[in-house]
C-alpha cells in the first residue's frame, strides 16, 4: 500500500496510468457480464395455493322456474310475428300495381324515341364515312411525297457524313504519327542523358572506392609502423609473423584494449610482447583516417625480419 | 432485473460482508498493479532510449569537457548513463584540482562516485516491482480465503434442513468461485509484467555496469597522462 501512495504522488503521468488501468478493468468487466448473459439458473418451479368456492343450489326449483318463464315469452313472440306479417302482405300487393301501371307507360315513350335517334344515326354514319374516305386519299398522296423529300434529304446526309468522317480520320492519324515521332525523341534524348548520368556516377563511384580503399591501406600501414615502433621484440620471435590483433578505440585513437583474435604463429612470449606493444602506443593514427575509422578493428601484424 | 436472475453483478452483491471486502481488496490491488504495469513500461522504455543516445554521443568522439557541460545542462537533470558519466567526470576533476591525489586515487574516486550513482540509479528502476511480485503471489491466496469464507457460509445454512438439495447451495458456492477467480484475474498479469520487468531491468544495469568499467579504464589513461606531465 506504500507503494501505492507514493504512485499517487507523481503528477498526470499517473493519472494517465490510473486511466488505462481503469480501462482494462471496465473491459474485463464488461466481457465477464456479456458472456454470462444467458445464464439460466434452474430452480424447481414453485407451487402456489388456489382457493376454490362453491355453494349449495337447489336445482330442480331452478329448472321449473326457468322453464316457465320461457314459454311465457315464447307466445307472446308469436302472437306479434302474426299481425306484422298480415300489414307487410297488404302493402306489397299495393305496390306491384302502382308499379304496372308506370313500367306501361314508360315502354311506349321509350319506343318512340328510339325510333327518332336511329334515323338520325344511319344519316350521320353516312355522311361521316364519306368525309374518312376523302381524307384518307389526301393523306396518302401527301405521306408519298414527304416520304421521296425524306429519302433524298437522306442520301445527301449520308454522303456528307462519311466525308466528314474520312478527313477526320486523315487528321488523326496525321497527329499520331507526329506524336510518335515526339515521343521517340524525347525517349532517345532521356536515354542519352541517362547513360551519361550513370557514367558519371559509375567512375565517382569508382573513384571514391579507390581513394578508400588506398586510405584503408594506409591506415592499415600507419597502425603497422606505430606498433612496430612499440614492439620490444623477444627473441623467440620468428620472421614470417601473421597474428591478428583486436583492438577496441574510441574517436581520437586512444586504446581501450588489445587482445589477441584467431590465427598466430608467434608463441606466448610474443603475443604478450605484441599487446604488450600495442598498450605502449596508446594510441592508433586518427587524423586524417576519420573516414575509415572504427571502434574495434582487427588488423593482421607482420613481422618479415628486419 | 428478476429474483430468477443469476447474473455475476447479481451474485456479488448478494456476498457476505467478508467475500465483499476480499472482492473489493483484489480490485484495488489489480488496478494498482496495472497502474504500476504502464508506469514501469513507459519508465523502462525511456531509460533504454536514453542509454543508446548517451552511449551513441559518448563515442561519437566528443571532448569529455565538452559533453559533461553538456550534460550538466540537460533539461530535468542527467539521467541514467548520462548521471553516471556526470558523477564519475565531476569526482575525477576535483581530485585533480585538488592535485594532490595520485593518478589511482583519482580513478579510485571516480569509481567510487560512479558506483554510488549506479545503485542510485538500480534503486529508481527497480522501485515499485515487488509490489507486482507481491500481487502475483498473494491475490490467488485472497482469492481463495473469500472462496472458503463462502462456501463456509453456504454450508451454515444446511445445518437445520432435513432434505438439502443442491440448489440450496449452489448460488452461494458460485458466488464464493467469483472471489478465486478474481485473485487469479489480479495475479496473472502482474507476475507476467513482474518477469518481464525485472529482465528488463536487470539489462539495463548491465549496460550501466560495461559503461563505468569503460569509462574508468579512459579516466585511468587521462590520469597517467596528467601524472606525466
Amino acid at each position: 500500500m506504500a507503494a501505492f501512495r507514493a504512485l499517487l504522488s507523481e503528477g498526470w503521468q499517473n493519472a494517465k496510468a490510473l486511466g488505462l488501468a481503469v480501462g482494462v478493468h471496465v473491459l474485463a468487466a464488461a466481457l465477464i457480464v456479456l458472456g454470462t448473459m444467458n445464464w439460466k439458473p434452474v430452480r424447481p418451479p414453485q407451487i402456489t395455493g388456489m382457493t376454490i368456492e362453491a355453494v349449495m343450489v337447489d336445482t330442480q326449483a331452478l329448472q321449473a322456474a326457468r322453464t316457465e318463464a320461457r314459454e311465457a315469452a315464447e307466445a307472446e313472440a308469436r302472437a306479434q310475428e302474426a299481425a306484422q306479417q298480415r300489414q307487410e302482405r297488404l302493402e306489397q300487393r299495393q305496390r306491384e300495381l302502382a308499379a304496372q301501371r308506370e313500367r306501361e307507360a314508360e315502354a311506349a315513350k321509350v319506343e318512340e324515341q328510339r325510333q327518332q335517334a336511329e334515323e338520325a344515326e344511319r344519316k350521320r354514319q353516312a355522311e361521316l364515312r364519306l368525309q374518312q374516305l376523302r381524307e384518307q386519299q389526301e393523306r396518302e398522296r401527301q405521306a408519298e411525297i414527304e416520304r421521296q423529300q425524306k429519302e433524298l434529304e437522306d442520301l445527301k446526309r449520308q454522303r456528307e457524313e462519311a466525308e466528314r468522317q474520312r478527313k477526320q480520320e486523315e487528321e488523326r492519324l496525321k497527329q499520331l504519327e507526329q506524336r510518335r515521332q515526339e515521343e521517340a525523341a524525347k525517349q532517345r534524348q532521356a536515354a542519352a542523358e541517362a547513360e551519361l548520368q550513370r557514367q558519371l556516377e559509375a567512375e565517382a563511384a569508382a573513384q571514391r572506392a579507390q581513394q578508400l580503399g588506398t586510405l584503408s591501406d594506409q591506415y592499415a600501414a600507419a597502425i603497422q609502423a606505430q606498433v612496430t615502433n612499440n614492439w620490444l621484440r623477444p627473441p623467440t620471435a620468428q620472421p614470417g609473423l601473421r597474428c591478428t590483433l583486436s583492438i577496441v578505440q574510441i574517436p581520437g585513437g586512444e586504446v581501450i584494449s588489445a587482445s589477441i583474435k584467431g590465427s598466430c604463429n608467434g608463441d606466448e612470449a610474443t603475443r604478450r610482447s605484441l599487446i604488450a606493444a600495442v598498450e605502449r602506443a596508446g594510441s592508433l593514427p586518427y587524423r586524417g583516417f576519420e573516414d575509415v575509422f572504427q571502434r574495434e578493428i582487427d588488423f593482421i601484424f607482420r613481422y618479415d625480419g628486419d | 432485473m428478476t429474483s430468477d436472475d443469476l447474473h455475476v453483478w447479481q451474485l456479488i452483491l448478494h456476498a457476505s460482508w467478508v467475500v465483499k471486502f476480499v472482492m473489493l481488496t483484489l480490485l484495488a490491488a489489480s488496478v494498482a498493479s496495472w497502474m504500476i504495469i504502464f508506469r514501469k513500461r513507459a519508465m523502462l522504455n525511456l531509460a533504454e532510449k536514453n542509454a543508446d543516445r548517451f552511449e551513441e554521443r559518448f563515442w561519437s568522439g566528443l571532448k569529455l569537457t565538452t559533453l559533461h557541460d553538456e550534460v550538466t545542462h540537460e533539461k530535468g537533470g542527467a539521467q541514467g548513463m548520462g548521471k553516471l558519466f556526470e558523477a564519475g567526470y565531476a569526482e575525477f576533476n576535483r581530485l585533480r584540482e585538488q592535485g594532490r591525489a595520485s593518478a589511482d586515487r583519482m580513478v579510485e574516486g571516480a569509481e567510487r562516485a560512479m558506483r554510488i550513482a549506479l545503485t542510485r540509479e538500480s534503486d529508481r528502476l527497480e522501485q515499485h516491482l515487488s509490489f507486482l511480485a507481491t500481487v502475483g503471489s498473494t491475490s490467488p491466496y485472497i482469492g481463495l480465503f473469500g472462496t472458503v469464507w463462502g462456501i463456509m457460509v453456504s454450508f451454515q445454512a444446511l445445518a437445520n434442513v432435513n432434505q438439502a438439495t443442491i440448489a440450496m447451495v449452489a448460488p452461494g458456492i458460485s458466488e464464493a468461485l467469483i472471489a478465486t477467480a478474481m485473485g487469479l484475474f489480479a495475479a496473472i498479469p502482474a507476475v507476467i509484467a513482474y518477469n518481464k520487468f525485472s529482465n528488463q531491468v536487470e539489462r539495463i544495469e548491465l549496460r550501466l555496469d560495461n559503461f563505468k568499467e569503460e569509462f574508468s579504464s579512459i579516466l585511468n589513461r587521462q590520469a597517467l597522462a596528467i601524472g606525466e606531465d
